[in-house]
């Protein structure tokens, strides 16, 4: 019985080491459905694209975890999103947008940063104000933004698309998450274009777990 | 002097400087002294400058030069007419569909903060992030490449922060941008 209780308890402990959580927030909510995309709207098309990746994760990765912040029917605030993404201890966050793009199919990389770069003590119990939460995690977030970049343009001689990025600038739906937090945003020229960038997306991020 | 004379002279001095009190109030009398006169503002320099307005399209960085008037002291009105031509400019070369008025320029020289607030928001609500940020980087690159020595801008729309769903103006953006 004793023995049982500790193997129970590591094996509990392993998955706690190994599995990873990413997170992601896709544009708008029940009240605002984003840019226009032909004849379909941002909102739908990103929690399409979201589920998708989540899908094909799950399938090659079953401690990768990967949940959708605002699925379908909800509506929170930035700071209510940021709250609650804090609260949930993930190892990233990406949030997906998409937009129009005329010539070619296009993919940006972005995170949240702001001159001059951050110094903070992340060991002292300081206040943080919101907008500068990204300053605790920032050494992590450039490290994957790049592991990220670099694996996505890996695959630009097979798909016809461009990898640009990573930018550091200051972003809104990043404003207050502590997370390492990602922004990509997809040039579609149709509105299911979103499915060539399923498989390699959901590889790069496998190959990120790995690393996070 | 009886008490009735007395009470009437009294009167009548009141009634005198009341009149005078107003008519000064009112100004129907003006009295000019010398330790009133204050030193008049000698007539700011204004001379006219050619100036480099930047913008990208086509992917493309472009310039047009334009000649404006360069107020030498008044820098708020510099930055002023550089940020009317730099949307000017922009509605020419059809990047903006509509046009954006400069409401008002304001420096704050203890955060060396230049405020500008604008008349509506830049962008187009179909607008990739990264369009909107070019916009944003060419007015700065505008600002800072025509000598323009203030370190951070912030937008306003309205004589509010610009808010926008992609950028985020709730602090002034360095004058130098981002772009790496």
């Amino acid at each position: 019985m004793l023995y049982l209780f500790f193997a129970i308890s590591i094996a509990l402990h392993t998955t706690q080491i190994f599995c990873k959580t990413i997170l992601f927030d896709v544009v708008g909510d029940a009240y605002s459905s984003g840019r226009i995309i032909q004849e379909s709207f941002e909102r739908g098309i990103t929690l399409a694209y979201a589920e998708a990746v989540q899908k094909r994760c799950a399938q090659f990765n079953s401690d990768l975890s990967i949940s959708i912040v605002n699925p379908a029917g909800s509506q929170y605030t930035q700071l209510e999103k940021a709250h609650k993404i804090n609260c949930m201890h993930a190892d990233l966050v990406i949030s997906i947008h998409c937009y129009q793009e005329q010539i070619s199919p296009s993919l940006y990389i972005y995170h949240y940063g702001y001159e001059p770069l951050p110094t903070l003590n992340t060991n002292s119990l300081i206040w943080c104000p919101y907008n500068k939460a990204y300053t605790i995690n920032f050494s992590k977030t450039q490290i994957y933004a790049l592991e990220l970049t670099h694996t996505l343009k890996s695959y630009e001689t097979d798909v016809s698309f461009y990898v640009h990025g990573p930018f550091i600038i200051p972003l809104t739906p990043l404003v207050g998450i502590v997370t390492p937090a990602l922004l990509l945003e997809l040039g579609l020229i149709t509105e299911k274009n979103w499915h060539n960038f399923v498989g390699i997306f959901a590889d790069a991020l496998l190959k990120l777990a790995i690393k996070i | 002097m009886t008490h009735e004379k007395k009470t009437t002279i009294i009167a009548f001095a009141s009634c005198i400087f009341g009149v005078l009190f107003y008519a000064i109030q009112y100004e129907y009398i003006i009295i000019r002294s010398s330790l009133a006169v204050t030193k008049q503002q000698p007539n700011p320099t204004i001379t006219s400058r050619v100036c480099t307005i930047i913008y990208h399209q086509n992917n493309r960085v472009c310039f047009e030069t334009v000649r404006l008037e360069w107020p030498e002291q008044d820098k708020a009105r510099t930055v002023f007419n550089l940020t009317s031509n730099f949307f000017d400019t922009l509605l020419h070369e059809g990047i903006i569909m509509y046009r954006i008025s400069v409401q008002t320029v304001v420096h704050d020289p203890h955060t060396n903060t230049i405020y500008i607030s604008l008349d509506r928001t830049p962008f187009e609500n179909q607008w990739s992030i990264y369009k909107k940020w070019l916009l944003v980087e060419d007015l700065l690159a505008t600002l800072y490449k025509n000598n323009i020595a203030f370190p951070y801008v912030q937008l306003l729309v309205n004589h509010q922060p610009l808010s926008d769903s992609h950028l985020d103006f709730s602090r002034a953006w360095p004058i130098q941008g981002f772009i790496r």
